[in-house]
C-alpha cells in the first residue's frame, strides 16, 4: 500500500500527529487556525538576536513536523514576550506552543536548562523559585526584613502541594 | 477579614525590597489596608517552561487559598504573578481535563475550583481605591517629571488579543498625570526588557535590555519607570551589564512606579527603598 | 371534515439517495399504505422533480384525493413547491401536509437505518393524521401602496431609488446626513478604471433629486416603523437644519462668514469644517445645514444670508407615511483602528485610514488632492500602505472586508501617480486578491510601475522623534526582516456595520448575522431580501461590498420590492388565528399578549365585546391562543386537535 502524506524531502522527515494533538491539546486556538500571515515573526523579539521565527515554528506544527521542533535548539530562544499572542490575528499563540514543546522536550529528557533545573530544585526546598535572600542596597550592604521594618513572612508549599505538584510534574 | 489580601512573589521576597517597601509605604499612604496572604509559594511563571499544567496549578493555588481565606480579591503587584493568575484561568476555560487534574490537586488541602479570589494589580487597585482625582488632593509636590514609562510585556499583554493592555495604559497614565507625571510615547517603549529570555539566553536578554536603556536615553526622559520586578532586575540591578551589552555608558536611572507614586506623594526617599536601586537615581533632583 | 371523508394521498420520496441511502423506501411504502385514510401510497426518486410533480397531480385525478402528504426533505426547502403542485391539481394548496424525512430522520440517523425507517414511518403517520383535519384556506389579498421607502442615501440607496422611481413607484428616500452620496462621494478615483467618484456618482445624485417620483428627504432619520394593512406606516424625523431649504441657494456665504471651526467629518478630521457648512461642493441638496451642537448662535450666517434662509427658530418636523416596501441601505463604517494594540499607543498624525487618504487624494479634500503627510505639509517620499488592519481578525472583524485588496493597490496606483517616480510605495499584505474584472490587471499594472509588494504583516510600527515612521515587516518571499521607514503610513482599516443598525433592525424586527450587518432571507438565493415579508436590503448594510457588487444588489432589492409593488397587493399569511367568536368573551388577554397589535377587542353594535383580528397584521405566532382562558382562539390548521392528533400518533 502506498505510504500517503506529506514528507519532507530535505530531511525525509514524515508528520507525526499523535505527537502533534498532544503537544496542542491545551493550547486555546492551535496551529490549525495559522492564516500564514507572519506577523508574528515581523514583532519577535527574539527574531533579530536569535533568528526564532514563530510562524514557521507554527507552520510546521500545523502539518505535523513536530519532532524536529521539540528537539530544535530555537524553541528556546523564544523571550516570552508574549507579543505574538497579543497581535495574531487568529489568536493562535505560538507562544505557548514553544512552551509546549519546552515541556515535551524535557519530559522526553532532551533538554533542561540549568537555570531552569536550579528553580525546580529551589521550588521543591523552599516553595520559592529563587531562594529568600538578604536585600543588598547599592552600597553593598545587606539588610533583613526586621531591619527594614516589614513583616517576617512565611513562605513554602505545604506537603499536601508539593505532592501534588510533584505528581503533576511526573506525571506529565 | 481586614484589608486585601496581598501575593508578593519570589523575586519580592529573594530581596527585590525596593517594590515591597514602596507598595506598602504609598498604600498606607492612600489609606488601603492590606494582608499578606501566608504562607507565599511560587506562582509558577519560571516553570512555565517545564510544565504548563504544573505552573497553572501553582498560580490556581494562590487565588485558591486566598478565597479560602476569605478574601474576593487578592492583589498582585509583580506583574508576571498577575499574569500567571490571568492565563491560567483561561487556561481553566480551555480543557476539561487541565480541571479535573487541578481540581485533583486541589483536594488534598481542601481546596476547590469553584472558590477563586479575583487578581488585580497596582494600577487597577489605586484607580479604584483613590482614583486620578483621589490621588490629585493628595499629592504634596506634583512632579513635573516626563518619564519613560516602560509598562512591561505582562502589564501590556495580561489578556493579549483583548485591547485590556491600552485601557490598562490609559488608567495608568491617569494616575501619573494627576501627580505631575507625563508619560509620553517614545520609540521603544514596548519592547521587551529581556526578563523571560534570561532564563536560556542571558547574552542576548542583556542585548535587549541595554536596547531598552539605550532607549529610555535617546527618548531625553527623566528616568525609565517600570511595575515589574523582572523588568527592575534586568534595567536597573543589572543596568551595568546591559549597556556594556550594547556598548553604551550613560546610566539611566530607574525607578519602580510606586517609588515614583511614594515621592509625588511626599513620602521620604528613604522609605521607598530607594537606597536599593542601583541606577543613578541621585540624578533625579526629587529623590536628592 | 368539511369535504367529506378523508382521502389521502401519501407521496415518498427517496431524495436519491439522500432518504433512500438510508430509509427502506420500499417497506415504508408498504407501511404507509396501510394507513387509514390512506387511499394511494407511492414512492419515487426524485418527487420535486417535473415527472414526480405530475405524479402527483395525476393521482389526485385517479384517486379523487382531497388530502396530500408528501414525505420528503424539510417542508422549507419545496413545501412552496407542492403547494402549487395541489393548486394545479385543482386542490387547495393547504391541504398539504409535510413530512421531513431527511433532515429529521435519515441525515441525522444515517447510522442507524433500521430505527431511521421505523422513524419515517411514525412521522408519516403523524402527518396524515393532521392531514386529515386540515381545512382548506383562502388567502386574501391585501392591497399595497406602490410606494417603497429607502433608507440610506448613498450609491446602494440612489440605485434602488432610481430603479423603483422608474418603474412607476413613488419613493421617499430617506438620508440621515444632510447630503446624498454616502461614502462613494468621499472617494476619489475608483478600481479599476480609475473613473473620478463624484463624476459618476453626481449626474445619479441630482437625478435622484430631481425625479418626479422620488421625494428626497436629508437629514432625516426614521423614527418608527409599524405593519399596517400590507405594508407599513413609518414615522420620519426631519431634523432641523436650520436653513429653509426652499431659500437657500447654496451660495456659500454663511459658511465663509461663520467664526467657529470643528473637524470635518466627511474629510475624515483631516480639515475643517464650520457650524454651519454644505458638507462637499457636489452636495445634493446644495443646502447649508446649522450643526447645533457647536452653533454659537452669534447671528452672522443670518445678516449675510441674501436669500434669508437662515431659521433658528426651526424645529424639527414629523412626518408619517404609508409604503408597500422597505429598502434598507444604510451601508457601513470603517472601524477605529486605534483600538488594537500595536496601534494604540503611537501617537502620530501620519499613520492614517484609507478613507483620510481618499480625502487626501480627492481634488474637493482639506488639501485639494496634494497629498501631504499631515504633520507638517511636506510631500512624503516614502508611503507603506498596510491591508487587513482589523480584517480577518479574532480581536477586531473575523471577517473579510472584500475591499481591502483592490483598494490598496488603487491606492497604491494613484500615490505613484501623484507622488512621481522617485516616491517608494511598499503595499503589506497577508493575502492579495483583487478579484473582479478587470482587477488583475490592475495588479499586474501596479506591479509594473515599481510598487513594491511585500508578503508579510507588520507587527511593529515606531514613530521617530522627527516623525519619520519606521515600520518593521517580515518578508516572507524573500525571509528578511525589513525595516522600511515611511513618511506617511496608510492602514486598510476594518469596515463593519453603522453604530446605528442595531437600532434600526429592531424598529425593522429583522435579525442581524453574527457580524452585525443584516441577515439576508437566503445567504446564496435570495440576498437581497429580509426574511420579512415587505423589507430588502440594498448594498454593504449586508455586508461589505465594492461599488459593482452595491449596484447589482440595490437594482435586485428593487426588482424584488417592484414585483410585488406592482402587482398591488400582498397575499395575507395562511398560518393565522382565528376568534371563534362564540367562545370570546372578550376579556382582551390576547390583545395584551400581541407583539404585533394584531388582535384587538371590539364593541359590537350589541354592546358585547369580541377579539377580532387583524389578518394583514397577524403572523401566526400562537401567543393568544395559547393566552385565551376558554381556547376560543386557534391558527389555522395548527389548533389543538391538529396538534394534539400528532401527539398521539408519536406518543403510541
Amino acid at each position: 500500500m502506498a505510504m500517503s502524506g506529506l514528507t519532507d524531502l530535505m530531511t525525509m522527515a514524515k508528520p507525526n500527529e499523535a505527537l502533534k494533538a498532544r503537544i496542542i491539546a491545551l493550547l486555546a486556538r492551535g496551529p490549525d487556525m495559522c492564516l500564514q500571515c507572519g506577523r508574528c515573526t515581523s514583532g519577535c523579539t527574539a527574531f533579530r538576536l536569535l533568528e526564532l521565527k514563530p510562524h514557521e515554528i507554527v507552520c510546521s506544527a500545523k502539518m505535523g513536523f513536530v519532532e524536529e521542533l521539540v528537539s530544535s535548539k530555537s524553541i528556546w530562544d523564544c523571550a516570552l514576550c508574549l507579543k505574538c499572542a497579543e497581535r495574531c490575528p487568529q489568536e493562535v499563540s505560538p507562544y505557548e506552543l514553544i512552551l509546549s514543546l519546552r515541556n515535551e522536550a524535557i519530559s522526553k529528557g532532551l533538554e533542561i536548562p540549568e537555570a531552569l533545573r536550579d528553580i525546580l530544585m529551589t521550588l521543591m526546598e523552599t516553595g520559592l523559585a529563587f531562594k529568600p535572600k538578604k536585600a543588598v542596597d547599592r552600597e553593598g550592604k545587606a539588610y533583613g526584613r526586621e531591619e527594614l521594618g516589614l513583616p517576617a513572612l512565611r513562605t513554602g508549599l505545604s506537603e499536601q502541594a508539593l505532592m501534588a505538584l510533584m505528581e503533576l510534574l511526573g506525571g506529565a | 477579614m481586614p484589608g486585601l489580601a496581598v501575593f508578593w512573589g519570589c523575586r519580592v521576597l529573594s530581596g527585590d525590597v525596593a517594590l515591597e517597601l514602596s507598595v506598602r509605604k504609598v498604600l498606607e499612604t492612600l489609606g488601603v489596608d492590606i494582608t499578606d496572604l501566608e504562607p507565599q509559594s511560587c506562582c509558577g511563571e519560571p516553570i512555565r517552561s517545564l510544565n504548563l499544567t504544573a505552573s497553572c496549578y501553582l498560580a490556581l493555588r494562590i487565588l485558591a487559598l486566598s478565597a479560602s481565606k476569605g478574601y474576593n480579591e487578592v492583589l498582585m503587584p509583580c506583574s508576571k504573578g498577575y499574569f500567571m493568575a490571568n492565563w491560567s484561568l483561561d487556561m481553566l476555560s480551555r480543557s476539561g481535563e487541565l480541571s479535573e487534574a487541578i481540581s485533583k490537586a486541589f483536594s488534598s488541602e481542601g481546596l476547590s475550583l469553584d472558590r477563586l479570589s479575583r487578581p488585580i494589580d497596582l494600577v487597577e487597585l489605586v484607580y479604584r481605591a483613590v482614583g486620578p482625582e483621589g490621588l490629585r488632593n493628595k499629592v504634596e509636590k506634583p512632579l513635573g517629571l516626563r518619564v519613560a514609562l516602560h509598562p512591561g510585556c505582562y502589564f501590556m499583554r495580561s489578556k493579549p488579543g483583548t485591547g485590556e493592555g491600552l485601557r490598562k495604559l490609559a488608567e495608568l497614565r491617569e494616575l501619573l498625570s494627576a501627580v505631575g507625571v507625563e508619560a509620553p510615547y517614545y520609540p521603544g517603549m514596548m519592547d521587551c526588557c529581556g526578563g523571560s529570555l534570561w532564563l536560556t539566553r542571558q547574552d542576548a536578554a542583556l542585548t535587549l535590555a541595554g536596547s531598552k536603556l539605550k532607549a529610555a536615553s535617546e527618548s531625553g526622559l527623566d528616568c525609565l519607570v517600570v511595575l515589574c520586578p523582572s523588568c527592575f532586575e534586568m534595567l536597573d540591578a543589572r543596568q551595568e551589564d546591559a549597556l556594556s551589552a550594547v556598548g553604551e555608558k550613560k546610566g539611566v536611572p530607574v525607578l519602580y512606579l510606586p517609588q515614583l507614586l511614594g515621592l509625588a506623594l511626599g513620602i521620604d526617599p528613604a522609605e521607598l527603598g530607594l537606597r536599593f536601586n542601583r541606577s543613578p537615581v541621585e540624578e533625579l533632583s526629587v529623590v536628592r | 371534515m368539511g369535504t367529506g371523508e378523508a382521502k389521502i394521498g401519501v407521496f415518498i420520496c427517496h431524495c436519491g439517495l439522500n432518504i433512500a441511502g438510508v430509509i427502506d423506501v420500499k417497506r415504508l411504502r408498504e407501511m404507509a399504505s396501510k394507513l387509514p385514510g390512506v387511499v394511494v401510497c407511492v414512492d419515487y426518486p426524485y418527487m420535486c422533480s417535473e415527472p414526480g410533480q405530475e405524479l402527483i397531480r395525476k393521482s389526485v385525478a385517479e384517486h379523487g384525493l382531497n388530502r396530500v402528504v408528501v414525505a420528503a426533505c424539510s417542508p422549507s426547502m419545496h413545501e412552496e413547491t407542492f403547494r402549487q403542485v395541489l393548486r394545479s391539481a385543482g386542490l387547495n394548496p393547504f391541504l398539504l401536509e409535510v413530512a421531513n424525512i431527511r433532515e429529521h430522520c435519515s441525515w441525522p440517523h444515517a447510522h442507524e437505518p433500521d430505527k431511521a425507517t421505523e422513524k419515517a414511518l411514525k412521522l408519516i403517520e403523524m402527518a396524515v393524521a393532521k392531514a386529515r383535519l386540515l381545512r382548506p384556506i383562502e388567502l386574501k389579498e391585501v392591497p399595497v401602496a406602490r410606494r417603497a421607502l429607502v433608507i440610506g442615501g448613498g450609491i446602494a440607496g440612489i440605485t434602488a431609488a432610481l430603479d423603483l422611481a422608474e418603474a412607476g413607484v413613488e419613493v421617499y428616500l430617506v438620508e440621515k446626513e444632510p447630503s446624498i452620496g454616502g461614502h462613494m462621494a468621499q472617494l476619489d478615483k475608483t478600481f479599476p478604471t480609475l473613473d473620478c467618484s463624484a463624476c459618476i456618482l453626481t449626474p445619479r445624485m441630482v437625478q435622484a433629486a430631481r425625479h418626479p417620483n422620488i421625494r428626497l428627504l436629508t437629514y432625516s432619520e426614521v423614527e418608527e416603523v409599524a405593519r399596517a394593512g400590507g405594508g407599513f406606516e413609518v414615522v420620519i424625523r426631519k431634523k432641523a437644519r436650520h436653513v429653509c431649504e426652499d431659500r437657500c441657494t447654496g451660495c456659500g456665504m454663511c459658511v465663509e462668514k461663520c467664526p467657529v471651526e470643528v473637524p470635518s467629518e466627511f474629510d475624515q478630521g483631516l480639515g475643517p469644517r464650520k457650524a454651519i457648512y454644505i458638507p462637499f461642493p457636489q452636495a445634493v441638496p446644495k443646502v447649508a445645514v446649522i450643526d447645533d451642537e457647536h452653533c454659537i448662535r452669534c447671528g452672522l450666517c443670518e445678516r449675510v444670508c441674501e436669500a434669508g434662509a437662515i431659521d433658528f427658530g426651526q424645529e424639527d418636523e414629523f412626518l408619517k407615511v404609508e409604503v408597500g416596501a422597505i429598502i434598507v441601505a444604510t451601508g457601513f463604517e470603517v472601524m477605529d483602528p486605534w483600538s488594537l494594540p500595536e496601534l494604540g499607543f503611537l501617537e502620530s498624525p501620519n499613520i492614517i485610514t484609507h478613507l483620510q487618504l481618499e480625502r487626501l487624494l480627492s481634488s474637493s479634500g482639506p488639501t485639494g488632492g496634494k497629498i501631504i503627510r499631515p504633520s507638517d505639509g511636506k510631500e512624503p517620499r516614502s508611503v507603506v500602505i498596510v491591508t487587513c488592519v482589523g480584517s480577518r481578525d479574532e480581536r477586531a472583524n473575523p471577517y473579510c472586508c472584500r475591499i481591502g485588496c483592490s483598494v490598496a493597490v488603487k491606492q497604491a496606483v494613484l500615490l505613484k501617480e501623484r507622488l512621481g517616480p522617485e516616491a517608494r510605495i511598499y503595499v503589506c499584505f497577508m493575502d492579495l486578491r483583487t478579484y473582479g474584472r478587470g482587477l488583475e490587471e490592475f495588479y499586474a499594472k501596479a506591479r509594473s510601475e515599481g510598487i513594491t509588494f511585500i508578503r508579510g504583516s507588520p507587527s511593529d510600527i515606531e514613530v521617530m522623534p522627527d516623525g519619520t515612521i519606521k515600520v518593521t515587516v517580515f518578508d516572507q518571499s524573500t525571509g528578511k526582516l525589513l525595516e522600511i521607514s515611511a513618511d506617511l503610513v496608510v492602514l486598510i482599516a476594518g469596515l463593519r456595520p453603522p453604530g446605528d443598525l442595531k437600532d434600526l433592525a429592531a424598529k425593522l424586527k429583522i435579525p442581524l448575522g453574527p457580524d452585525g450587518f443584516l441577515l439576508e432571507a437566503h445567504p446564496k438565493l435570495r440576498p437581497s431580501e429580509a426574511a420579512s415579508r415587505g423589507i430588502f436590503m440594498a448594498g454593504a448594510c449586508q455586508g461589505p461590498k465594492d461599488i459593482v457588487e452595491t449596484v447589482s444588489h440595490a437594482s435586485a432589492a428593487a426588482a424584488k420590492a417592484a414585483s410585488m409593488l406592482l402587482k398591488g397587493y400582498v397575499l395575507s399569511e395562511p398560518f393565522i388565528a382565528v376568534v371563534d367568536e362564540a367562545s370570546c368573551r372578550g376579556c382582551g388577554r390576547c390583545e395584551e399578549v400581541c407583539e404585533f397589535g394584531a388582535i384587538e377587542v371590539v364593541e359590537e353594535k350589541t354592546g358585547r365585546l369580541v377579539a377580532r383580528v387583524n389578518e394583514a397584521l397577524c403572523m401566526g405566532c400562537g401567543a393568544c391562543s395559547v393566552r385565551c382562558p376558554t381556547g376560543a382562539i386557534k391558527v389555522r390548521n395548527f389548533g389543538p386537535e391538529q396538534i394534539l392528533a400528532q401527539v398521539a400518533v408519536a406518543s403510541r
